[in-house]
């Protein structure tokens, strides 16, 4: 359905354009939810604008291509986004209150959502507003339709905001950090939300978060951006379980729930390099405990695991680096490629990540 | 009580507490009416009777409350130079004066509200950087300076405005109009220089939120999106400016009066002031501090209209 080719961003910064996004190549499907895990500065945010069409003017689209529907996006003028936005794509932010225009009415701003695209009669409109509303979950949709935004919950927010997006049943969803500020009850019910928007309407949609534990609730495929590189993807068990690159590993180290109870948490040491200071090879490699000389001067390609495990599975589970880590017959990490200069990585990834 | 109740309960205390300033500092200035109708040269004898004639010879706190009693009941005072009424005085000169407030906060708007849109929405463009210098000019162009430009420009070498000759609004409303267009813009383009400033950083800061991004990604016709989603959010500031500036053109404005010749209340002000004609003084002030209360309350009222998240409450504490 949406096609991403070798599609790379960059950012004005210092008075030049520095490489924000290199090239990544990947399809959304109807029906799939896609997660993209990355932590702050890894482009995530980048990339959901670019395939929305609404970059800052800082940052543009070096190369590549986006096709809908075997239509291309970034050639499309800029006048006809309006009939693609709300009826193919559909885009919500991370704050919802911030989304929402505050002097109108919920209910204006959903008729405005919906009379954007078709002509309907008044009173049709506003049934159809607040079937709209019902379906995201809020009870009393006629209280909410006439409420202004600063009049009701943070979670009810993000769903009439999500009512706006989707009320023309968008071919694609896209998902900007949308629950992170939600409280976790509210999270999860927008999660499952959004997990019926996918499965019963047939949205694609593409959640964009650093809450490795909403992604891995939601989503059926996991992209795992750093520092503008796609390191790896793969169906959310391969890679939250089995990840192959060392920064998925790390980065699942790092969150609670994926360690024992009573160990300490790893942690990554280093920060993610700037922009501007961007190294020649793979960008993990400054603070990758596996690192060779090779990965700090070759790139490593994005290949296909042989992993028998995911043999069978349709989604492939791929991966941007020259040493993966590797399982043993009995589900164990081992790594034959071990960096020997740095033994306190090696530990690291002797211990297993908890199943959960 | 109600939150109007309070308000005018407020603006009743304002109003007494300012006429008694008022009236304490024109009793301790230096300067006397009598002598200044009288001239240096009078006899001593005809001052002592014209001031006990006036009351001035009674100490100033009586003569404030006998000022104060006269007042409540409607009754501001005798004008010493007009020998007139203060009421019916200013009641003469108000309609010039609001028709030139009207007319020149009209076209201060008209002209700064699409200078403005049009800064913001190409901020950063040639077309941007054009409008700050026009608006930069502007502002520093001195308004006596603009006024007598255009009196002489459009008066003299191209004649297309009367001199110096007001036409008051019982002679037609377009002759009258016509009258003011000149002294009206004079007063705009200060006023519009402002204004444009106001309502371009307004919107800049309103087209960068969030939902400008989100009513752009809902597919929103681009004029609805920018009058129902921008404009809207970005008229708190602006409207404030033009409170202000109304409440500065209604209480007269002295130097543009003069230039145009016009028999509104600034020069008022100015002959009362350099007459010491203390009534007439007296009730100008009041009426100004009045003027600026109701307007006040107005752009309060306005700010209602226009954001829903404000609310007026009689209390100061506020309930969400």
């Amino acid at each position: 359905m949406l096609e991403i080719q070798d599609l790379s961003l960059e950012l004005y910064v210092d008075k030049t354009w520095k490489p924000a996004l290199r090239p990544l190549t990947f399809r959304l499907e109807p029906g799939e939810i896609t997660g993209i895990i990355g932590e702050s500065g890894s482009g995530k945010s980048l990339l959901a604008k670019a395939l929305m069409n609404i970059l800052p003017a800082r940052a543009r689209v070096a190369s590549g291509s986006i096709r809908l529907h075997g239509t291309e996006l970034l050639s499309l003028p800029r006048h006809r986004f309006r009939s693609v936005y709300g009826r193919q794509l559909a885009y919500i932010f991370q704050n919802p209150a911030g989304a929402l225009n505050p002097l109108m009415r919920i209910g204006d701003q959903l008729l405005d959502a919906l009379l954007a695209h078709e002509e309907v009669p008044r009173k049709e409109a506003v049934r159809r507003a607040l079937k709209a509303l019902e379906e995201v979950g809020i009870s009393d949709p006629e209280r909410v339709f006439r409420a202004y935004p600063h009049e009701i919950s943070g979670g009810m927010k993000q769903r009439a905001v999500i009512a706006c997006a989707v009320i023309h049943e968008p071919d694609l969803l896209i998902a900007d950090e949308a629950t992170t500020a939600l409280d976790a009850t509210i999270r999860k019910q927008i999660l499952d939300l959004f997990l019926v928007l996918s499965k019963k309407k047939r949205m694609s949609i593409l959640y964009i978060s650093h809450d490795i534990a909403a992604v891995q609730y939601v989503a059926d495929k996991i992209m795992v951006l750093y520092g503008g590189m796609l390191l790896e993807t793969g169906a959310r068990g391969d890679v939250l379980d089995r990840p192959l690159h060392p920064y998925t590993a790390d980065l699942l180290q790092a969150v609670p729930y994926h360690v024992k109870p009573g160990t300490k948490l790893a942690g990554i040491p280093g920060n993610v390099p700037p922009i501007t200071a961007k190294p020649p090879g793979c960008i993990y490699a400054p603070r990758c405990g596996y690192a060779t000389e090779r990965c700090k001067e070759d790139l490593p390609p994005m290949v296909v695991a042989e992993d028998p495990s995911t043999a069978a599975d349709k989604i492939p589970h791929t991966h941007a680096c020259f040493h993966p880590l590797l399982r043993d017959s009995l589900g164990k990490e081992t790594h034959l490629n071990t960096n020997p200069s740095s033994p306190e990585g090696r530990e690291r990834y002797v211990q297993q990540p908890a199943a959960h | 009580m109600s939150y109007l109740a309070q308000r005018l309960l407020i603006a009743i205390l304002l109003v007494f507490l300012v006429s008694f300033a008022s009236f304490a500092v024109l009793m301790l200035l230096p300067g006397d009416p009598v002598r200044l109708m009288l001239g240096t040269e009078a006899p001593p004898h005809l001052v002592e009777e014209l001031r006990a004639q006036y009351g001035l010879d009674r100490p100033w706190l009586l003569q404030y409350a006998d000022w104060l009693a006269g007042a409540v009941s409607g009754n501001l005072g005798e004008s010493f130079i007009y020998k007139m009424p203060v009421t019916q005085i200013i009641v003469d000169r108000l309609p010039m004066t609001l028709s030139l407030t009207i007319f020149a906060s009209l076209m201060a708007l008209l002209i700064a509200l699409p200078l403005g849109i049009w800064a913001a929405v190409k901020r950063g463009s040639w077309v941007d950087g054009f409008i700050q210098a026009v608006v930069q000019i502007w502002i520093a162009i001195p308004n006596f300076w603009l006024g007598i430009l255009l009196l002489l420009g459009f008066t003299v070498m191209i004649p297309l405005f009367p001199p110096g000759n007001f036409v008051p609004i019982s002679e037609g409303l377009g002759a009258h109009l016509h009258s003011l267009f000149l002294p009206a813009l004079t007063l705009a383009i200060a006023e519009a220089a402002v204004l444009i400033r106001m309502f371009r950083a307004s919107l800049v800061e309103v087209l960068n939120k969030d939902f400008m991004t989100f009513a752009h990604t809902k597919g929103l016709p681009t004029r609805k999106k920018y009058i129902r989603y921008a404009l809207r959010n970005s008229l708190i500031g602006p409207i404030t400016v033009i409170g202000l500036q109304v409440m500065s053109l209604i209480s007269g404005v002295i130097i543009i009066e003069q230039i145009f010749n016009l028999p509104g209340l600034g020069r008022l002000l100015l002959i009362a002031v350099q007459q010491r004609d203390l009534f007439l003084l007296q009730g100008l002030v009041i009426f100004i501090t009045v003027t600026v209360i109701l307007v006040n309350l107005c752009v309060d009222l306005l700010y209602t209209r226009i954001d829903p998240r404000i609310q007026l409450h009689a209390t100061k504490r506020r309930t969400t």
